[in-house]
């Protein structure tokens, strides 16, 4: 049976990548003594998949994991027998079983996520002295009927629009961060940090160093006005 | 331990390649409050983090110390050159994974010296971490350096940089000299205090207690202790054949993030090798054979493999077939590893009706290969280096490999040997063929997959102390060169070519590690002026600047020739004689004149040639 495992990738994991995490993933279940399922052949390995892809630098309080498993115990309990062993920075929040099939897999159904940008103390104090309104620029910038960005990547150079990739974008309370609902996944993606260097550009701020922090918040399946989050595709066990 | 923080703010752990190898944070690392210890080690590999992880020295030292309340040991390893520079621009102290904090806050800062061209990276760690380069410049505010691993066999080309050598294994004395500092500690004896003590703990050298003379022709003239109270020789300290199943084994190793070289579980099977290969130093520094039993090294497997979630475990040892618990040791493996879903690798086995056995069980055939290490193109050859594999084995190997689907070869070879002729390069050329040939006889069309793939490949010989080639002549630098074209060219020859590629090792590090290995003291000035001028991971040909260490050598008025082409005396006294590694000299002798008389020496199984090691003990010693 598939499970989905949602977790935490906080502290100094963001330097950890994605295929670094993988692998820690993989111990970590052999550690745990879980009946899981390993792919066939010369070096069987724990089948697993993660679901969207996270960057180096970047943090996260939802991300997602499918693994096959032959069998195993509640939820509750598997939950307490993961995080028994757990480096500092990944926390398991939840266990839940998904249907079978290629279809549902996580990496899949992903269609949007969620993401909240902290601008850095020198952002700040060049928005402020620029005396420029979070909210109101976000709000001109979303207005365009199109956002074009100069896309270099190792195969084309050319002009995108990313305006149809961004589902909501406001400011947060604090007026230090911008929460940003993106799409996401295989067909569509934007990358957070496209927007928000976009976002600067439309401010007409050169971004410096590192000038905001990336935590992404959630991960959806389903049609932009019906997202849900992944793990709610599932049942606890 | 929450909200860890990192020596490096993220702009520079952000901006670097591999950020991974700063943070520490592995699984198994060991975490303790400093407040809580009474003395702070750092253990060094002096590479890039993923060699030095990759070393199960160190872990067996992280373990043997952390496993103690008042001794908290941490790890670093070389900062790759893109955080060197920052470190340097932005003056940030190099720092220790664990607890992040200046390395310079350390009570001992041990290195281990596995090659001769991580030198410069000894340097590279002390500068960075604001500790000075000698000895003779460190105060008490500096930890006590150390150094250990197969280079301190000849500590004397770095021995200014050192406080400390501790020659021999960990598990004897570590402890002890932890005590000792921590003794001192208590009584108020500072850094020369301590030393002096160390001094006359056993395998302890200080290389400030000792002086070197020389002669006229610049030869060594005497080395003595400048007290009375300290040895004039050093004993290499051991754990003997009956202890050697009880030495604790890193139960819970440190398992990175990042992919290191060794990514795996390391099962050292036993110490020291039977053979007495003549160039091969490993094969006399740790002799004697001592085998841990293979009950004890199934329940060390299976702990090792619980406490990490590895997917892999390797057997480590010089040479695993002479093990002679192999057979039982390899089937409760497959047993145990079969039904967890682990991978076995089994290097440095030899190619025979067992090992094809085992290998066609725990690997996919068609993406292996066969490796086999002749060391040298003609019989002759291989008697002058004593090597035992003949052509028959080889042959008989091969064709049985053959014939259960193998197809890939690797040959590996050295060029330079002492007596070696062009008839001896062209005998690899002629090796392989005969191999490709082989194939071709025995194989036919519809049984074969596809064309042999032979990939003989060489590296230059390069002597090394306490070995029976210690005495052994180099060549001039572009001679090394024209061997390898000269093969080369021999395998343009050969009707089978297109089944065959040959490479080889860089040459430039062929002399520089020539000059490292049998220098003296006085080697040190280059390698500290080499390091200034810039040059660091010299083990990386990437980085390895030839020329620069040329330009130092002449600088320095230090001639390279007299240490890699001059001709060695029998009698002459070599900077690393004051070290007792259990092995006589006269037998080193002995083997030199055999081996210029193509005579071969059987093994330790075979029968006891009387190396002088059996004072420390070991397996088949009388
Ligand atoms: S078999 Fe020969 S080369 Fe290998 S470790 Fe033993 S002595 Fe050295
Ligand atoms: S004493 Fe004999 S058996 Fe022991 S290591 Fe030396 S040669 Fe081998």
């Amino acid at each position: 049976m598939k499970i989905r495992i949602k977790y935490t990738k906080t502290g100094v994991l963001k330097y950890i990548g994605h295929l670094d995490m993988m692998r820690y993933f993989q111990k970590l279940l052999r550690r745990s003594g879980m009946d899981i399922g390993f792919t066939q052949g010369y070096s069987p390995h724990p089948e697993i998949s993660i679901a969207l892809p996270l960057g180096i630098g970047v943090t996260s309080e939802a991300e997602y994991m499918d693994v096959t498993v032959n069998s195993c115990g509640h939820s509750a309990e598997m939950i307490e027998l993961l995080n028994k062993d757990q480096v500092e920075g990944v926390r398991v929040l939840s266990f839940r079983q998904v249907p079978d099939g290629r279809r549902s897999n996580c990496m899949a159904i992903v269609s949007a996520a969620r993401y909240q940008a902290t601008f850095s103390d020198s952002m700040k104090a060049e928005i402020s002295s620029r005396k420029l309104v979070i909210e109101e620029r976000l709000q001109d910038m979303l207005a365009q009927s199109s956002i074009i960005i100069r896309k270099k990547t190792k195969r084309s150079d050319g002009d995108a629009d990313i305006r149809p990739l961004v589902y909501e974008a406001q400011s947060v309370a604090s007026l230090s961060s911008i929460e940003l609902l993106l799409a996401a996944g295989s067909a569509n993606s934007l990358n957070p940090d496209t927007f928000m260097r976009a976002f600067a550009e439309h401010c007409g701020i050169e971004p410096q160093g590192i000038p905001w922090h990336i935590h992404r918040l959630e991960i959806y399946a389903g049609e932009k006005d019906a997202l849900v989050p992944l793990d709610s595709l599932g049942e606890d066990v | 331990m929450a909200n860890r923080k990192t020596a490096l703010p993220e702009e520079v752990l952000l901006s670097v390649e591999k950020p991974a190898r700063y943070i520490g944070a592995e699984y198994n690392s060991v975490m303790k409050n400093a407040a809580e210890v009474k003395v702070r080690f750092v253990m060094c590999f002096p590479d890039v983090y993923e060699i030095g992880m990759s070393y199960l020295g160190i872990q067996i030292i992280y373990d043997m110390l952390n496993k103690r309340p008042d001794v908290w040991c941490e790890r670093v390893y070389s900062p790759w050159p893109d955080l060197d520079r920052v470190l340097r621009e932005k003056k940030l102290p190099l720092f220790s994974l664990e607890s992040q904090e200046p390395v310079k806050r350390a009570d001992i800062l041990g290195f281990t010296l596995q090659y001769e061209m991580c030198y410069t990276n000894v340097l590279q760690v002390l500068d960075l971490s604001g500790i000075p380069l000698r000895s003779n410049d460190r105060t008490e505010a500096d930890p006590i350096v150390i150094g250990g691993g197969p280079c301190t066999y000849n500590p004397e080309p770095v021995a200014p940089f050192f406080d400390l050598f501790y020659i021999g294994e960990a598990e004897t004395q570590m402890n002890s000299l932890v005590d000792l500092l921590e003794e001192c500690r208590a009584e108020g004896i500072g850094r020369t205090g301590f030393l002096r003590r160390a001094a006359r703990i056993p395998g302890m050298y200080v290389p400030a207690f000792y002086e070197p003379a020389y002669n006229a022709d610049g030869t060594l003239a005497a080395f003595s202790p400048v007290y009375d109270d300290i040895p004039g020789t050093i004993k290499r300290q051991v754990v003997s054949n009956d202890d050697i199943s009880d030495v604790p084994f890193p139960e819970r190793p440190v398992v990175p993030y990042i992919q290191v070289t060794q990514d795996r579980v390391v099962l050292e099977i036993m110490r020291g090798c039977i053979r007495g290969c003549r160039f091969c130093q490993a094969g006399m520094i740790y002799r004697p054979l001592r085998e841990k039993s293979f009950e004890v090294l199934l329940k060390n497997a299976e702990t090792m493999l619980k406490n990490t979630g590895y997917d892999e475990v390797s057997l480590s040892s010089l040479s695993s077939s002479d093990y002679s618990g192999i057979k039982p040791l390899i089937d409760g493996l497959i047993d145990f590893c079969g039904s967890h879903k682990v991978n076995i690798a089994l290097p440095s086995l030899r190619i025979d009706a067992f090992s094809l056995d085992v290998m066609k069980k725990i690997q996919d055939v068609k993406k292996s290969s066969l490796t086999f290490a002749p060391e040298g193109g003609t019989q002759r050859i291989r008697n002058v280096i004593n090597k035992g594999l003949t052509e028959e084995d080889i042959m008989g190997g091969a064709l049985q490999a053959f014939k259960g689907g193998w197809n890939r070869v690797k040959l590996y070879f050295m060029l330079g040997l002492p007596t070696e002729t062009e008839e001896d390069m062209r005998g690899i050329a002629e090796l392989s063929e005969r191999i490709a040939v082989l194939y071709y006889r025995n194989m036919p069309p519809d049984k074969r997959k596809g064309r042999i793939q032979i990939t003989a490949s060489a590296s230059f010989f390069v002597p090394k102390p306490f070995t029976p080639f210690q005495w052994a002549v180099m060549e001039e630098p572009d001679e090394y060169l024209r061997r390898a074209y000269y093969v080369k060219d021999a395998m343009r020859e050969q009707h089978n070519r297109k089944s065959m590629s040959f490479s080889y090792h860089d040459a430039d590090a062929t002399i520089l590690e020539g000059v490292m290995a049998r220098g003296d003291r006085r080697v040190a000035d280059v390698i500290e002026n080499a390091y200034r001028a810039g040059s660091i991971f010299d083990a990386w040909s990437d980085y390895l600047d030839y020329g620069r260490w040329m330009k130092v050598f002449e600088d320095a008025g230090v001639d390279v020739g007299f240490y890699t082409t001059r001709q060695r005396g029998l009698d002459e006294l070599f900077p690393w004689d004051f070290i007792d590694i259990g092995v006589s000299k006269s037998f080193l002798r002995r083997e030199w004149a055999r081996a210029l008389a193509g005579e071969v020496t059987p093994n330790c199984r075979e029968g006891c040639s009387g190396c002088g090691a059996a004072v420390l003990g070991g397996d088949c010693c009388p």
